[in-house]
């Protein structure tokens, strides 16, 4: 028993630290897909108007990437670690059936590094549109290698392209591996959010310094564009969120009942948004009849599976429900907040008197962030107790080592002085283009 | 089929350790006690460096990928050894950014970078006594894990003082890079004299010496200002043939080989073939970059 309890121990320590890196990680990733697409743009426009201010933005953006890119660069390789260290029996299959999907998610990563580099250091000595040209790789690199690890967690939700008899991995096939029934839904809804978390981010700071009265017109401009962008990324993640709720009535139908709480298989099924999930029972949550049923298979009638279907053990934790409940609530949140801005912009009201709609401004890239945070939980936590769906439980894949126990109370808190001083270098590097840009002809 | 593959990872891994030890060498060179002489080699720290860590993670991912076989007997052994180089790289990394704010010459944060930057070779080399050895408490042979230690940090002052050499005029980095050269050169072949095993592996040996004499006659062409580093980085990669060589047929000896630790192969052909040697080309043109990077830096 108190091997058992040991042992049980162990694997917690594990999960927790696979768990705290990735929450972490997911941030600078994010930072790592979003940003480049806004630097190439900004550059961009930058050119094609001729406009000073438009190329200032690349530039202090491009040094904010370099920042935020060498504290994704570490939690990744500290990622990369434990996936072979702390997740030993899962690598064993993963890596024989998607070393390829690994491998390009390498090659992304080289490219944006590479490309990176290039971007930055040759502001001066690569003219016009061919300095613009060196952010392509560097949006293409960060797509493809995010492209390609969430290949790798859609295929974990969806496994197949293999064969595994316990022991064994045999009949690998690893375009059916790569192209699973996840990876169109959950690709898409990802890295538009990573976008969506990123102009948000932007959006917030500009809203602060409107909010003191610090910003410049172009600034104001800036906040209005991405309104707008984050309205549109909103608004077209309502469309792949739709069709990931759609995918999960297919393929992952107990993931599907914990995000909603549905513990009996019915017709009819409700939409069940919030609520206190107290002893298997979902108290006091607001519940639309039948528009469940409708939303996962476009009938009001249709059966959609309740957690009844599986036994007790093989239940995710019903906390998914509160982040699920989260996540879309806060992208709804997230498009009716720019509809208000740019309804209050297109009625010209002036921007002394738009200190509430700049203060919920203020609150989307937080907001988005948790958003992002939330996604992740629902996915991970959704799967449990499986690591790869149906094929291999986490309790296997993760080692027992006793290692892991002192490496989950370390790494958190070297995680959180990363941060610390990725903030603090973000503050010195605002400082530094600042005065650079007044002193700059 | 499954012994080639092995050049990827070792590839990344070799490209890894020259500009690793480049980048862990700076802070070392940045205390030296002469200030006129310290000041170019702590203008050159800077976060862009560790973008290096990018040959580590596909090292890494190569290893996983293409012998994830073998993954659960060397997270077995090598766990304690790379949480703890985790650890390191995300300390260092934090000691790095925060002198990108408070770059104060002499601050403890600035000799906690040197201590730390130092450790870092000193324990991933010890990951060859745990592979050489199969045993996950490296220091079970002292004079290996002693060894290798010093293998590194000679390698690492090779390396940077080469680095030195061609990018300042100040002779003290020559007369440093040539004597931690000689020192590394003496080192690797005690190392490889001092892994275990029945005799002395002639064609390990052998690849070493020709990288020595690859590096005197590098060292030879006076005019070329990259030469020390050239000859470090020669050594660098006949250490690691010479490691690798002597590890045959092993991923970690005495039990793991490499055919027991391969992924199938349809996924290594996919990998090794394709992804492999793309990500390899890019991965040896990336320092062609560094030209680039240092001109920006003396700007």
């Amino acid at each position: 028993m108190h091997s058992a309890l040991a042992n049980l121990s162990d694997t917690a320590y594990g999960r927790t630290l696979i768990g705290d890196s990735l929450m972490f990680h997911i941030i600078f990733a994010a930072v790592g897909v979003g940003l480049p697409i806004l630097i190439c743009l900004a550059e961009l426009i930058g050119r094609w108007r001729h406009n000073e201010a438009w190329l200032a933005n690349a530039r202090s953006w491009s040094r904010v990437l370099v920042v935020m890119f060498v504290a994704g660069a570490i939690s990744g390789t500290l990622i990369s670690f434990q996936f072979g260290l702390v997740w030993p029996q899962f690598m064993a299959i993963a890596g024989q059936v998607l070393g390829s999907a690994f491998f390009l998610e390498g090659i992304g990563f080289l490219i944006e590094a590479i490309f990176l580099s290039v971007y930055i250091l040759t502001w001066k000595r690569l003219s016009g549109w061919w300095h613009w040209a060196t952010s392509l790789p560097i949006v293409a690199g960060s797509l493809i290698s995010a492209f390609f690890i969430t290949t790798v967690n859609a295929w974990m939700n969806a496994p197949q392209g293999f064969a595994y008899d316990g022991h064994t991995v045999s009949q690998v096939n690893p375009g059916r591996a790569i192209f699973n029934p996840a990876t169109a839904t959950e690709t898409s809804h990802s890295i538009l959010a990573y976008v969506l978390m990123v102009a948000a981010l932007a959006a917030s700071w500009y809203a602060l310094k409107a909010w003191r009265g610090r910003s410049s017109t172009h600034e104001r401009q800036l906040l209005t564009g991405l309104a707008t962008l984050i309205l549109v990324l909103a608004g077209t993640m309502g469309l792949t969120g739709d069709a990931s709720a759609k995918y999960l009535a297919h393929y992952e139908p107990t993931k599907l009942a914990a995000a909603e709480a549905l513990f009996h298989t019915q017709s009819h099924a409700p939409l069940q948004i919030g609520g206190i999930i107290s002893n298997g029972v979902l108290h006091g949550a607001l519940s639309l009849s039948g528009w469940l049923s409708w939303l996962a298979y476009g009938r009001f009638d249709a059966v959609v599976v309740g957690l009844d279907s599986v036994a007790r053990p093989l239940w995710p934790p019903l906390f998914v429900h509160y982040a699920f409940d989260g996540m879309v609530g806060i992208g709804m949140a997230l498009g009716l907040i720019p509809i208000l801005f740019l309804v209050a912009w297109w009625r010209r009201r002036p921007w002394t008197q738009r200190r509430a709609l700049l203060g919920l401004m203020l609150l989307t890239g937080p907001l988005a962030v948790m958003a992002v945070e939330l996604g992740w939980l629902l996915t991970e936590l959704g799967r449990q107790p499986y690591a790869i769906r149906g094929v291999l439980t986490t309790h296997d894949a993760i080692t027992t080592s006793p290692t892991v126990i002192h490496a989950a109370v370390i790494f958190p808190c070297l995680y959180l002085g990363l941060m610390a001083a990725t903030i603090a270098a973000l503050r010195h590097t605002y400082r530094t283009s600042t005065i650079a840009d007044s002193e700059s002809p | 089929m499954s012994d080639w593959p092995i050049i990827i990872p070792l590839s990344f891994f070799t490209v890894y350790a020259i500009t690793g030890g480049i980048e862990f060498g700076l802070p070392l060179l940045g205390l030296w006690p002469s200030q006129k002489t310290n000041q170019l080699p702590q203008r050159y720290l800077g976060p862009a460096w560790e973008i290096t860590n990018v040959y580590l993670v596909l090292g890494v991912t190569a290893v996983m990928t293409l012998y994830p076989r073998g993954l659960p007997q060397l997270a077995a052994q090598l766990q304690s050894l790379w949480l703890i180089i985790g650890a390191l790289l995300a300390l260092r990394a934090i000691l790095m950014l925060s002198l990108l704010y408070s770059p104060a010459p002499g601050s403890p944060r600035r000799w906690a970078l040197g201590g730390v930057s130092l450790l870092l070779p000193v324990a991933l080399m010890q990951s060859l006594a745990v592979l050489a050895t199969g045993s996950s408490h490296f220091w079970d042979h002292p004079g290996l894990s002693l060894s290798l230690a010093a293998l590194a940090i000679a390698t690492t002052l090779a390396l940077t003082a080469g680095f030195m050499a061609a990018t300042a005029p100040a002779l003290i980095w020559r007369r440093l890079g040539r004597d931690a050269l000689v020192i590394t050169a003496l080192l690797g072949m005690l190392t490889l004299v001092l892994l275990p095993g029945a005799s002395l592996n002639w064609s390990a040996l052998g690849a070493l010496e020709a990288s020595v004499i690859i590096s005197a006659l590098l060292l030879r062409r006076r005019r070329w200002r990259w030469r020390h580093l050239a000859a470090a980085a020669s050594l660098c990669l006949g250490t690691a043939a010479g490691l690798a060589l002597w590890l045959q047929p092993y991923l970690m000896r005495p039990t793991l080989t490499l055919t027991d630790a391969a992924t199938n192969p349809i996924s290594a052909a996919i990998i090794a073939g394709g992804a492999g040697l793309i990500l390899l080309s890019a991965a040896l043109a990336l320092p062609l970059l560094y030209p680039i990077i240092i001109r920006s830096l003396h700007e």
